[in-house]
């Protein structure tokens, strides 16, 4: 070992590590026998030691719990059956289209961990899928959509019908789990009507991976009624634990600032209303939420400028 | 299934867990559950999203299992995985997590006083003020304190050379004794 007692040499680095208790034993013996003649590094190590007092004291909060963990393998067990039932169909009996639909939602729902819900395509033999934020594009605003299954930093393109669509600021490339936000404006010269949106890219393995979402695009945004409702693609009213679910309504003031409430209580998101007073946006599901009915609320100023309050109730799945 | 566990190791249980056996994380979560939460609160600064990006590792992990090398250690391993869950949920938003912004030249005080300070303040004093330290600096303390990292392991999670964990963490304890300095002088900004 090449410590010089009377030196400092490589030890004031150490002293962190030291009182946190992350050296090696060699480290720690090199650090001890410095310390013994110097009170330069034995002041700094004592304030190490306050500055991991003042880090325990600012985490110790009660961590969350077994609701968790839970909701976790409960996903996890989702995955699981969907996999299963892409990969060995034969092995077991063919379930009711509308319970293998449902059980893909649900699985898809929870696994996007974000605002899109409307699920658009699944390849789990290439790790690929693809969400909508809603399927209804709206001429001259953002359509936004996130995906899975892209190769690293690959380029991905949206063709909407035959016009293609450049991705605009928002847009998240591939990372290296292949998952990839796409936020696409949606040009007025798009014809009204249904159409395909193909989204094409380098798969992860390295083949081409084309995705397709059928989109409906209207010219504006309706002019809702007062109103809220939850976005889901089944039209179950329902959520899953831990995921993210899509409200949408009407009857605000065009631009009025729209705030929500879960249960009564404040969420981060707001919202400006569009044109004609529709607006949207996501809601989180916390993991640790109860199962039953629970409430989400908007607020704006109305039509008629007075306060508006709307609300609906959905179902919590476990 | 039900036999004893204490002994296993984390790497033993991830290698079930690769192997198709969820239950494995019931024991990784016990074990990482408050290191892991700690971290991802600091990051996030919200229980439940903090609650939500820690289920999202989970299911990651369990994802992942088969393509962990054994390079590093397993709450490393998580502890990248959780950061990435954590920076994919603040997307869109301003987040510093680099030095640039810390590189501000701090009061030009000698090592002594600044010990001195720190090792003077109670914790609720430190606890106080690191938590209005930038999130870089009390990101990388976190991961030391609280994840009992090394300087080794904190640069693999925020992918950063170990001499950039060093300056930082030093940096950080400097930032953490101006500031207590600061407001006892009575200076409040």
């Amino acid at each position: 070992m090449n410590v010089n007692v009377g030196m400092h040499e490589g030890v004031p680095e150490l002293l962190a590590a030291q009182a946190f208790g992350t050296l090696t034993l060699t480290e720690r013996q090199q650090v001890l026998v410095h310390l013994a003649d110097c009170s330069t590094c034995q002041e700094a190590l004592a304030g190490w030691r306050a500055v991991q007092r003042g880090v325990r004291e600012a985490a110790a909060v009660a961590p969350p719990g077994p609701a968790v963990l839970e909701g976790a393998l409960a996903r996890i067990d989702a995955e699981q059956q969907m996999g299963r039932q892409v990969r060995r169909p034969a092995d077991r009996p063919r379930p009711r289209r509308a319970h293998r639909v449902a059980l893909v939602a649900a699985a898809l729902i929870a696994l996007l961990g974000a605002s899109a819900v409307a699920v658009a395509s699944l390849d789990p033999s290439r790790g690929a899928w693809l969400a909508l934020e809603r399927s209804l594009a709206v001429r001259g605003e953002k359509l936004w959509l996130k995906g899975a299954g892209c190769k690293a930093g690959s380029a991905v393109s949206y063709t909407l019908g035959t016009t293609q669509l450049k991705p605009t600021g928002g847009s998240v490339p591939p990372d290296s789990e292949g998952y990839f936000v796409g936020s696409l404006s949606v040009p007025a010269s798009v014809p009204l009507g249904m159409h395909d949106l193909a989204v094409g890219c380098t798969g992860a393995d390295s083949e081409p991976l084309v995705q397709h979402a059928k989109v409906k695009v209207i010219a504006s945004v309706p002019r809702e009624q007062p109103g809220i409702h939850l976005d889901d693609p089944l039209g179950r009213s329902a959520a899953v634990k831990g995921s993210v679910v899509a409200v949408s309504g009407g009857g605000c003031r065009d631009g009025s600032r729209v705030t929500f409430t879960l249960d009564g209580k404040p969420l981060k998101e707001t919202t400006r209303a569009w044109k004609g007073g529709g607006f949207g946006t996501s809601v989180p599901i916390p993991a640790g939420m109860a199962v039953g009915t629970h409430k989400v609320a908007a607020r704006c100023t109305g039509r008629d400028g007075r306060p508006l309050v709307v609300y609906t109730r959905f179902r919590l799945a476990p | 299934m039900s036999l004893s566990s204490t002994t296993r190791t984390d790497e033993a249980l991830l290698a079930q867990l690769a192997a198709g056996d969820p239950a494995a994380l019931r024991e990784l979560y016990e074990r990482h559950e408050a290191a892991l939460f700690a971290y991802l609160l600091r990051l996030l600064g919200d229980r439940e999203a903090a609650a939500e990006a820690l289920q999202e590792t989970l299911v990651t992990a369990w994802r992942r299992a088969e393509t962990f090398a054994g390079r590093s250690s397993v709450r490393t391993w998580l502890c990248a995985i959780a950061r990435r869950q954590a920076l994919r949920r603040r997307q869109g938003q301003h987040w510093e997590l680099t030095d640039a912004a810390q590189l501000e030249a701090l009061p030009a005080l000698e090592p002594g006083p600044e010990e001195r300070a720190l090792a003077a303040a109670s914790a609720q004093e430190l606890g106080a003020v690191f938590v209005r330290l930038s999130l870089a600096h009390q990101e990388v303390l976190t991961l030391a304190v609280i994840d009992e990292l090394t300087y080794a392991e904190i640069a693999e999670v925020l992918s950063v050379p170990v001499g950039t964990v060093r300056s930082r963490l030093h940096l950080a304890k400097r930032k953490l004794a101006a500031e207590l300095i600061r407001g006892r002088n009575g200076v409040r900004r």
